[in-house]
């Protein structure tokens, strides 16, 4: 499977929180053409769940599969609209672009316009929009009398290639995540992996990691492994930053399970595999924060695909660095199966 | 009562990183409880059996404190660190620490000489620690990214006072090991089934101690804390949120919680009847892992009891000795007397 | 029903001290259902066996957002802090109830120019309650430190509105109530869950389904009314065109399975509805999508103005459109 064809299909699939069944059909297809055994199901509030292989160890990987997007919170007249963020939009990057909306009848283009340099007034020019001033102009699409409160959307764009091996696209937060559960499932085709590994797609992480407590509550894994993003850009003099290219990040901290980490690491430094260290002192900002500590706690890490431009529709990935996460989680569950069995001296 | 104060305060000990206090408090233990578990969060559960076996006690306190985690090596081999817990950046310019508990390190301070603002804030985002590395090289030998690093600071006991690091909430552990060993050595029992609950990573979101009751699974609980005082002369008495002297503290309400009235109301009988003077937490900021367990599976009811205790989240802390061992007295006698829950079963 | 609002409303439950408004709850409806349980936590919770063989819950939080008594000052004048969101602007001029005692609110000033920027800027610094009382001692008696309180004003009835403190969320326990009475040969088994402390945290909603196997959750609470002059442009609720459809608040995104479900039944069975986007606050729909595995989740909420002041206001007939949408999801298939 070619990764770059899937974080480009994933990208530009619509699944904005509440949306994630749009997306839902799509990894299932790729999942079923690298293996047809695999049990599918949705559980708790919808997450979607790939089972594959039976016994111990149990490890799950969790990804999310929601996008942050807007929502048309009020109708103003015939042609325009007001919006509200879904998920934690910066009102900046919705200005000046085409935004497509989900509706009863189809799909639906807005416009979010800014008012020509030429009318505005001096005093204006540092000012930024807030979702107050936002609005949405349907001229193009025939106006309002086909859109309501509720309908919601996404800006308009397709991922692309940059030089380099880098895409850029929409919701690349998370859908590199989703790729990463889907290659590592292709990779894991290879190996002799002898326990169960369970794949959770969640929804609603964009709006306080609701889907994945269910998943973790509902699945009990003995391994939890969450893929989400993290910044590639320059981070404060006191945090260490990643570069994009330079491999997976994986994080120790407050959230991780050091025996998780430690088995990470190992991992990827037995394979060759490039990575780079976060340190957490308290929170991800990831689903890690709240599978940990579910029920009677489970043993989780985090790897994060480190990307430009977080929750913008100009993301930015190396594909190389998803591939090799997928990679190092291959290999992590195949260490784990084999340590579980006796055969792996740690 | 209160041996175990010093040893408890001066271990490091952040939150994710209670390893050196567990591993004191389980030696002090072992043999005194009938069942030791540490579950996958790190939480030490010990077991007391009880008189009346029909109900779960679960006594809770955090092990881990407010600290600081090294999330950066510099090229010149300063370390760049971020707070664990809400630790205010103004109380460490120029501070004593120590990484893994092992390696001395300070906060580098500018001489005032070269400072033009001696107003302003310094952010951790400037913040340098310096161990005597001068290379990233040199500094990866001996510190990796993530380790702990606490304030470093001595035990101090005068008078009626103690002064220390991480009264909140190694006093809470301490008065829960004092009551343990009242019960094993005096070869009595608690009132009901009763765990007591060391517990982790309060400070950073209340996260250890709903993993330790889904294990439990008790049918109330109480909570005990080392909390703020506020009762300096730069704070107008009304703003105070408890006075250290005045005796335990008594919660009715903080943040994300109303403490249920029946156990509240339990809690203030056992110290009328007992003659001990409390106060009440007359402030309702702040947290306790009573707001997570109120959410943990079916609800669990906790009652939250304090020691006063001025300058928490700091390298120094004080507090009343009389107040902590009024406390002790007060929790001691609501985990061994069974007629103090006499009217709070009857409400249910 | 307007008896039923006005009696509910009236009733003291500040978060944390529910017990009159559990009481009253109980006696309303303990004849008409099969099953019912105080929890650990005071969440009263009611069941209507059905046999679908699916199960959907509503939640409507019995406490009512209030204030708390911290200090004593000398003279008997008392220091509060908020129990769930106040604005302390809503609380000058009002009159509070603490267990029976009424207190007023004064504003501090020790100069002409503190005096006015405080009346400027109100907060719960720099406000303080009266009692009507002259010591501290004397204060001590009625109001001790730990007393609640909560707004004192009664219930109005204009006919086709009412006006009272604490339709948040009495009108949506009166709806349920109300549902309840009606409510025969169901289909699905309902929950009816009557909870506790929403206002400081959903505290009651992330406990009270733990023992049942629930289908569907969804609350029952008030929304904002955007029909009044210069009324925030952002969002599109109005008194008098139905219930209101939750899509998102900030803190939940509603399921949009339950979302469609909804409507279609409104649809079905002709009831008025409108389509909401809160753009602030958050409602225990929260805590039911964050119960065990997770329960698909939504909220109806009731048009109301002036949410969390002492007089709220909501339209008639969006309540019984609200029972009659309720009654209606009981027999609905999904």
């Amino acid at each position: 499977m070619d990764t770059k064809d899937l974080i480009k299909n994933l990208s530009d699939s619509f699944g904005v929180t509440s949306f994630e069944n749009c997306t839902f059909p799509l990894i299932e297809q790729f999942l079923l053409e690298i293996n047809q055994d695999i049990k599918l199901e949705k559980i708790g509030i919808g997450n979607l769940v790939a089972t594959y292989g039976q016994g111990n160890p149990k490890i799950a990987f969790f990804a999310h599969v929601d996008e942050i997007g807007i929502v048309i919170s009020n109708i103003i007249d015939d042609t325009f609209a007001r919006i509200e963020a879904v998920g934690g939009v910066d009102p900046r990057t919705l200005v000046g672009k085409r935004v497509c909306f989900r509706t009863e009848n189809g799909e639906k283009l807005g416009v979010i316009g800014f008012l020509a340099p030429h009318l505005q007034k001096p005093e204006d020019k540092d000012k930024s929009p807030s979702f107050d001033e936002l609005f949405v102009d349907f001229s193009v699409s025939g106006g309002t009398k086909d859109i309501n409160v509720g309908d919601i959307g996404v800006i308009n764009v397709e991922a692309k290639d940059l030089e380099n091996d880098q895409i850029v696209g929409k919701a690349i937060d998370n859908r590199a995540g989703v790729a990463v559960l889907i290659k590592s499932f292709e990779y894991l085709q290879n190996l002799k992996f002898d326990g169960q590994l369970m794949l959770s797609f969640n929804k609603g992480e964009e709006v306080g990691l609701v889907g994945a407590k269910g998943a973790a509550e509902y699945l009990q894994p003995d391994y939890a492994v969450v893929v989400d993003v993290t910044f590639g850009e320059r981070l404060p003099e006191n945090v260490e930053s990643f570069k994009i290219g330079e491999g997976p990040v994986i994080t120790i901290g407050a959230p991780i399970n050091r025996c998780v980490y430690d088995d990470l690491v190992k991992t990827a430094k037995d394979n060759n595999i490039k990575y780079q260290i976060e340190a957490v002192p308290s929170r991800s900002g990831t689903e890690t924060d709240i599978v940990q500590i579910v029920g009677q706690g489970i043993k989780t890490g985090l790897v994060s695909v480190p990307i430009l431009n977080m929750h913008s529709p100009s993301e930015v990935v190396n594909i190389n660095d998803i591939d090799r996460a997928a990679k190092l989680l291959a290999m992590f569950a195949l260490n784990m199966s084999l340590k579980t069995k006796g055969s792996l001296n740690v | 009562m209160r041996k175990y104060l010093k040893d408890l305060t001066e271990l490091p000990g952040i939150s994710s990183r209670e390893e050196k206090v567990r591993e004191y408090i389980k030696s002090q233990v072992e043999g005194k409880v009938n069942n030791i578990t540490i579950d996958n969060l790190g939480n030490l559960i010990c077991f007391v059996k009880g008189k009346d076996s029909s109900k779960k006690m679960m006594v809770d306190a955090h092990m881990d404190e407010v600290g600081f985690m090294v999330t950066k090596i510099n090229d010149d081999g300063t370390l760049g660190i971020s707070p664990v817990g809400g630790v205010d950046p103004r109380v460490i310019k120029s501070q004593r620490l120590k990484i893994e508990g092992v390696l001395n390190a300070v906060v580098n301070s500018t001489p005032i000489h070269l400072d033009k603002d001696i107003k302003r804030v310094i952010k951790y985002e400037e913040i340098k620690v310096y161990a005597g590395f001068s290379s990233k090289e040199e500094a990866s030998k001996k510190v990796n990214l993530g380790d702990m690093v606490t304030f470093d600071t001595t035990y101090v006991e005068e008078g009626n006072y103690a002064l220390s690091k991480a009264f909140d909430d190694r006093v809470g552990c301490s008065i829960m090991l004092d009551i343990i060993d009242y019960i094993y050595e005096n070869k009595l029992q608690p009132a009901f089934d009763t765990y007591f609950n060391f517990a982790t990573q309060e400070e950073v979101g209340l996260r250890g101690t709903g993993v330790a009751a889904a294990r439990i699974k008790p049918d109330f609980a109480l909570v005990l804390e080392g909390t703020t005082a506020g009762d300096n002369p730069e704070n107008p008495p009304e703003k105070w949120a408890t006075h250290i002297g005045n005796g335990p503290v008594i919660t009715f309400m903080h943040s994300g919680l109303v403490i249920k009235k029946e156990m509240f109301e339990t809690i203030v009988n056992a110290a009328k009847a007992l003659n001990i003077k409390f106060q009440y937490k007359m402030r309702t900021a702040g947290g306790t892992n009573a707001a997570k367990l109120a959410k943990t599976m079916y609800g669990i009811p906790a009652g939250v009891i304090s020691v006063p205790c001025r300058y928490i989240h700091s390298p120094l802390a004080i507090l009343n000795i009389d107040d902590y061992n009024n406390t002790y007295s007060l929790v001691k006698e609501l985990v061994t007397n069974n007629e103090r829950w006499v009217n709070y079963e009857r409400a249910h | 029903m307007k008896e039923l609002i006005k009696n509910i409303t009236e009733l003291y439950g500040p978060s944390g001290r529910e017990h009159e408004v559990r009481e009253f709850i109980k006696k309303e409806i303990e004849d008409y259902v099969d099953e019912i349980k105080i929890d650990k936590l005071g969440n009263l919770i009611a069941i209507k066996k059905g046999h679908s063989g699916k199960t959907i819950l509503f939640d409507a939080h019995m406490d009512e957002i209030g204030v708390v008594v911290t200090h004593i000052i000398d003279g008997g004048f008392l220091k509060i802090e908020q129990v769930g969101g106040q604005f302390p602007l809503n609380l000058v001029g009002a009159r509070l109830n603490f267990k029976g005692r009424i207190g007023v609110v004064g504003i501090e000033g020790e100069t002409d120019k503190e005096l006015r920027e405080n009346y400027k800027n109100v907060s719960l610094d720099n406000i303080y309650v009266d009692i009507g009382v002259s010591s501290k001692e004397e204060a001590e008696k009625y109001a001790p430190i730990g007393t609640f309180g909560v707004f004192a004003d009664g219930f109005v009835d204009y006919g086709e509105y009412c006006l009272s403190k604490a339709l948040d969320d009495r009108i949506g326990c009166a709806s349920l109530i109300e549902t309840i009475k009606q409510m025969k040969d169901n289909k699905h088994t309902v929950i009816f869950a009557f909870t506790v402390q929403e206002e400081v945290g959903l505290v009651g909603a992330f406990v009270s389904a733990y023992d049942y196997n629930v289908d569907r959750a969804i609350a029952i609470d008030v929304t904002d009314s955007l029909d009044t002059p210069k009324a925030l442009k952002r969002m599109s609720m109005k008194l008098g065109y139905g219930p209101c459809i939750k899509i998102k608040d900030l803190a939940s995104v509603s399921d949009r399975e339950v979302v469609d479900w909804i409507k279609d039944t409104a649809v079905n069975n002709n009831i008025k509805y409108q389509l909401e986007v809160l753009t602030l606050g958050g409602t225990n729909a929260a805590g039911y999508q964050r119960t065990k595995s997770g329960i698909p989740s939504c909220t109806i909420s009731i048009p109301t103005r002036y949410i969390h002041s002492p007089h709220e206001m909501i339209c008639y007939s969006d309540v019984v459109d609200t029972v009659e949408l309720i009654l209606a999801l009981s027999e609905a298939d999904f």
